[in-house]
């Protein structure tokens, strides 16, 4: 519907005019009222548009992986091991000094992805748990017992879908696949997460016999 | 009734800046979780496809590729640009030789014509004992073989629709097992020999694998007595069902119809069973180069048969117990668990 149409000209009889307007607006009269967040309104000569666009209902569930891609950085949400909250540069996911648990002047932590893909394009946000191989508990420094790490490749030394021991006490569990955009020949950007722990874990570790090397067995923690 | 012709017309401008042109309601993307399954009719392949949000299973990567990742068999000529890539093959349109794709690649997994199970409405013997689910039956798709009134006291559907489904099943091979007897003569009697073995199929796929199947049907817990009896062996295989595709008709399709032969007058539904990645964890890895067997003296009996039976049931429960503990130490299990 144009405007022009209820429009006169000079010396026009303005009646039929207004009588035809007058029909047209209680036929389209609406009762309008638009707010609140994602609700958004436009206008123009021939009107408003609304857009209404809701917020997405989003489950993030624990060590929640997004991508800040062209700084080739990620960050991971807060989730736990045994309860400890796993460290990134000295500061826990949610920003806090661990030995402390004060929060840190530099905030939440961002995770470089500086290492880039491995050969096939992918790479992996892992937990890195270390334990003490003589009590085969995790270390009792804080900002090195759980820590969370970015990798080429899976670690191949699974056993029964729990990361194997690399001898020394540490064991990697894939927290996040990163896809990246191998096209680009030199530095490939990440294109994006793939999350693959939704929960809190727990943590033990299950020391080798027979001089093979130990488990660190995960679940979800409860 | 005076008005110029300036006001007049700055009002209809006005009421028309103010009035509601278009509404647009933008609808976010859900949040989906692992294993989510999509289905359609693809005018392509002229078949019904479904895609399916990449999950994972972790499980012993000693022995493979340094990945989580899950297979699933697909033409050659349907198989993502980044299968072909891995693979190292071109794309060949029309061949329909299977390749495995993995599922980050995010391919299109064919639900084969044929392989449709029928439910409710035009059920055959054999297929009727699946009730129809409830959300179904709101829609219009009978119990078979209603007359007038339905068990559940609804309404029998005048015109009812036709409901067909297929379940996506994952799969993760491990060492299969076997139970044999070997009877022999010792110093002290006959001895038998009980044993447990653990083969490894050579069919058997070193990744995670997802299969159409017409019903799956769960592998039920098997129980130690017949194991022990000798002569037991099972698939090496243990699965876990991931979702169900239906097709619902439009009300009124004749009985037997195909989906691929009116696709546009089939929907398709999906029930999701899977909702998060997994571990597979396994018991065993490795074939011994010689079992292992388990020593097993005849009964003697002789308390038994002399007056109270108690020796003699005493001497059979300690043997069962010594069984089924060889065979806890012996069989190559494996479950799946929540990452």
């Amino acid at each position: 519907m144009d405007p022009s149409r209820f429009h006169v000209r000079d010396r026009e009889p303005i009646r039929p005019k207004l009588r035809a307007f007058v029909d047209w607006v209680v036929q389209d009269y609406l009762n309008l009222s638009v707010a609140g967040p994602g609700q958004r309104m436009h206008g123009s000569a021939t009107g408003r548009a609304i857009v209404s666009e809701p917020p997405a209902v989003a489950f993030r569930g624990a060590f929640a992986v997004s991508l800040r891609a062209s700084m080739r950085q990620a960050r991971v949400g807060l989730g736990r091991v045994n309860g400890l909250v796993p460290v990134i540069d000295d500061r826990t996911l949610d920003g806090r000094n661990p030995a402390t648990g004060k929060p840190d002047r530099k905030g939440v932590p961002m995770l470089p992805l500086a290492s880039g893909p491995g050969s096939d394009g992918y790479s992996y946000i892992a937990l890195a748990m270390r334990v003490d191989l003589a009590t085969g508990r995790l270390l009792d420094d804080p900002a090195k017992a759980v820590t969370v790490v970015h990798v080429k490749a899976l670690d191949p030394r699974f056993v029964e879908g729990h990361p194997g021991d690399d001898g020394n006490g540490l064991g990697l569990h894939p927290l996040a696949e990163i896809e990246w955009d191998i096209s680009r020949s030199t530095n490939p950007l990440p294109r994006r997460a793939r999350q693959m722990v939704f929960f809190d874990q727990t943590h033990r570790f299950i020391a080798g016999r027979d001089g093979e090397p130990g488990r660190h067995e995960m679940g979800v923690a409860a | 009734m005076k008005i110029r012709v300036s006001d007049w017309n700055a009002f209809v401008n006005y009421v028309f800046r103010h009035r509601v042109a278009t509404v647009t309601r933008i609808a976010p993307e859900p949040w989906r979780h692992p294993w989510w399954t999509t289905a359609a009719w693809s005018p392509d392949r002229g078949e019904w496809v479904c895609r399916i949000k990449p999950g994972y299973v972790v499980r012993g990567l000693a022995h493979q590729a340094r990945t989580a990742a899950v297979s699933v068999r697909v033409p050659l000529g349907w198989a993502p640009q980044s299968t072909l890539t891995r693979l190292g093959r071109k794309r060949e349109m029309k061949s329909r030789v299977p390749v495995d794709a993995w599922l980050r690649e995010e391919p299109e997994i064919a639900l084969p014509a044929g392989r449709w199970r029928r439910i409710g409405t035009d059920a055959g013997l054999g297929e009727s004992d699946e009730p129809v689910p409830r959300f179904f039956r709101k829609r219009g798709v009978n119990e078979p073989g209603d007359r007038g009134f339905a068990e559940d006291g609804g309404l029998v559907h005048r015109r009812p629709r036709l409901l067909r489904a297929m379940d996506i099943v994952l799969h993760a091979d491990r060492l299969a097992n076997a139970t044999d007897w070997r009877v022999g003569t010792g110093v002290e009697g006959r001895v038998a020999e009980f044993y447990a073995t653990v083969a490894s199929r050579p069919d058997r796929e070193a990744l995670p694998y997802l299969r159409t199947l017409t019903r799956f049907v769960a592998d039920e817990a098997v129980d130690p007595l017949v194991q022990i009896q000798g002569g037991w062996q099972d698939s090496g295989t243990d699965r876990r069902l991931v979702a169900t595709v239906y097709l619902l008709s439009d009300p009124g399709l004749p009985p037997g119809s195909d989906p691929e032969r009116q696709p546009g007058r089939w929907r398709a539904h999906v029930r999701h069973r899977l909702f998060w990645n997994l571990r597979y964890v396994e018991t065993r890895f490795e074939i011994p180069a010689a079992p292992t067997p388990l020593q097993v003296p005849g009964l003697s009996l002789a308390g038994g048969l002399v007056g109270s039976f108690t020796p003699a049931i005493a001497e059979i429960n300690d043997r069962y117990a010594a069984l089924t503990a060889y065979l806890g130490t012996q069989l190559a299990r494996g479950i799946f668990v929540t990452l």
